[in-house]
């Protein structure tokens, strides 16, 4: 070939650890979401921190003076008819479970609509492909870097729940909601919002125009979310609620003693000689089989999803 | 590159190339087969719907074509994105960055490429300010900023797909002039749709008619333009063969008729050499005539046509 090839001159920069290529261009061009991200989760571990240090306090001591009813006591103390927004302990437990599910939500949704199908409608996608970079590359970059975020972000959340769940699950009262929070709460929460990254960029891709791809991508997570936990097919039957107590008494003498049923009556716990109560709320022999098998199967989806939106990409463009 | 020696080399070279969007819709490209020799500053010209923008898009590697082969610049679409430029119809660009986080892009995209000082050059005559953002541009000045970003990866191709529509006169002219600049000083090949045919006539060289989605007419415009001539003259249209006639039209008793010549033509016509205007309108009125390439721009061995 005739045609003379400019060398460019080197690049001077050389600080080592600034971000570079198509790595520094999905944090500029994504910057927004990344802080938002960000405060979330710090958001989020923040009010996990607060559930396991001072706001358990309370809770704690009507466990200890009252056993279960005292459980029962402090979780009807609320005054607002919202759970999310009650004071209650037994309610405040489950909103960072609420906040995850919908921090799964948003990466869905963003996916699906500012991280490809945006992209892909305003045309800015082949304005990235037409520079030295290939379309399966792009791919790969819009889906690692945010995966990387999610994975320390929820990572983090989930281990910082799985602590607050192992010092204080004996606070809440007994029913579904315990079950179905101790089931989902693990390496799933992890993987759950990378399948739904990976499927909204999948749909992203397939539909390529923004609101119908938000509209899908968010009634796919809904899918995930309707399962996640417990309710898989194959997951086998649904285990029933576990309503007992599981609450036992010691008393003066530092015997364990069954609870005298003496609710909140001081008298008769003075007349019984009980020091304290304590509980251990639904250890569950099943627990990681049933979270291992629902990883293993969200991670298989999400290969399926990214493999299947690289296939798009690569029979769309070269 | 793999052909004969006395062919020049070849920056884009199109066999049988088809591309039909979803079934039923009519081909865009069909059993288009061309070659745009290395170095020339070619007009992509043709009606709406011709296929220009599909086939520029094959081009930069951004469609799988349905049927035939395309080579840039000897290889596969898109395997040289690094030495390929493309503009896109409606110039792409992130809102949300600013002008110089759009060219910071432009450097870490293309590493290996990059001339910031010239892509910077660009944009500064222009009198746009670093830290606008794109979102906050009118339509010609991200023009510029889109061809500041083009160029300064330093391409050997660059394919501009109605590079100059939103521009005023005067940016214009000054856009076209650093293009030009740009392309005679490297020797890069240009592949530009356009519909302002008296701008084609200034900057290019070298012609592409589209229309049917084939080519209809292609080569030097030179070329193109000594083996058309305008007659006029008392006759009608079968009076002039042996000659080819692209398009006649009635003028006063006779008529104005535009032939591809074969052999001298009668003395008997009034003859003149037609502007690249009228050849190009002739051609659109008339999509029946018979296509013409010259040797260069065709991918057989032998010239179908002379």
């Amino acid at each position: 070939m005739s045609t003379a090839t400019l060398t460019a001159p080197a690049p001077s920069r050389r600080a080592s650890l600034r971000p570079r290529g198509l790595l520094w261009s999905v944090l500029r061009l994504h910057r927004t979401a990344l802080w938002v991200w960000l405060a979330f989760v710090v958001a989020t571990a923040g009010l996990l921190l607060w559930l396991t240090g001072p706001a358990a306090h309370d809770a704690q001591h009507q466990l200890e003076t009252f056993g279960y009813a005292g459980v029962l006591k402090a979780a009807s103390s609320s005054a607002t008819f919202l759970s999310f927004t009650s004071g209650a302990y037994n309610d405040l437990f489950y909103d960072p479970d609420t906040l995850i599910t919908l921090g799964g939500f948003a990466v869905a949704l963003f996916a699906a609509g500012p991280l490809i199908g945006r992209e892909l409608e305003n045309g800015t996608a082949q304005l990235a492909w037409t520079q030295s970079v290939s379309p399966a590359r792009w791919l790969a970059a819009k889906l690692a870097v945010p995966a990387c975020f999610l994975v320390l972000g929820n990572g983090l959340l989930a281990a910082l729940y799985r602590h607050l769940w192992n010092t204080h699950s004996n606070l809440l009262v007994a029913g579904i909601d315990p079950r179905s929070l101790y089931f989902s709460l693990g390496p799933a929460t992890v993987v759950a919002p990378l399948l739904g990254l990976a499927l909204g960029a999948l749909i992203g891709l397939a539909v390529r125009r923004t609101l119908p791809a938000l509209a899908l991508s968010g009634f796919a997570y809904f899918l995930i979310y309707a399962f996640r936990g417990n309710h898989w097919p194959f997951q086998g039957r649904y285990t029933a609620p576990d309503p007992t107590s599981r609450s036992w008494a010691i008393d003066t003498s530092g015997a364990t003693v069954p609870d005298p049923n003496c609710y909140t009556d001081r008298g008769c716990l003075a007349e019984h000689h009980i020091a304290r109560f304590a509980r251990e709320y639904l250890p569950s022999p099943d627990y990681w089989p049933r979270q291992l098998l629902e990883t293993g199967v969200l991670l298989a989806l999400t290969a399926l999803a990214a493999t299947a939106a690289f296939a798009v990409v690569r029979r769309r463009a070269t | 590159m793999s052909s004969t020696s006395t062919t020049p080399a070849v920056a884009l070279e199109a066999t049988g190339l088809g591309k039909r969007y979803g079934r039923k819709a009519a081909p865009a490209l069909d059993d288009c087969s061309f070659r745009l020799p290395a170095g020339r500053i070619s007009a992509l010209v043709g009606p709406n719907g011709a296929g220009k923008s599909t086939l520029l898009a094959l081009a930069a590697g951004l469609l799988h074509p349905t049927a035939g082969t395309l080579r840039v610049l000897g290889a596969a679409p898109g395997e040289l994105r690094d030495r390929v430029a493309y503009l896109g119809q409606n110039k792409p660009l992130y809102p949300q960055l600013t002008i110089a986080d759009t060219l910071r892009m432009g450097a870490e995209l293309n590493p290996s490429r990059w001339d910031a000082a010239y892509a910077a050059r660009i944009v500064e005559e222009g009198a746009l300010h670093p830290g606008q953002k794109i979102r906050g541009l009118s339509g010609g000045q991200r023009t510029r900023v889109a061809l500041a970003l083009a160029l300064g990866k330093r391409p050997a191709l660059m394919l501009l797909d109605e590079p100059m529509a939103d521009l005023d006169p005067l940016a214009r002219h000054d856009l076209m002039g650093t293009l030009m600049a740009d392309a005679a000083e490297h020797g890069t090949t240009v592949l530009m749709s356009s519909h302002i045919v008296s701008e084609l006539a200034d900057v290019c060289d070298h012609l592409l008619l589209l229309g049917g989605g084939r080519i209809r007419l292609g080569g030097g415009i030179d070329d193109l333009l000594a083996a058309h001539t305008l007659v006029t003259g008392r006759g009608t249209a079968a009076d002039l063969a042996p000659h080819t006639v692209v398009e006649s039209r009635p003028a006063g008793r006779g008529l104005t008729a535009l032939i591809r010549r074969e052999g001298p033509v009668d003395p008997a016509w009034q003859t003149e050499e037609p502007s690249l205007e009228e050849l190009l309108l002739a051609h659109l009125r008339s999509p029946d005539a018979p296509a013409l390439l010259t040797p260069a721009t065709t991918t057989a061995p032998l010239a179908v046509q002379a």
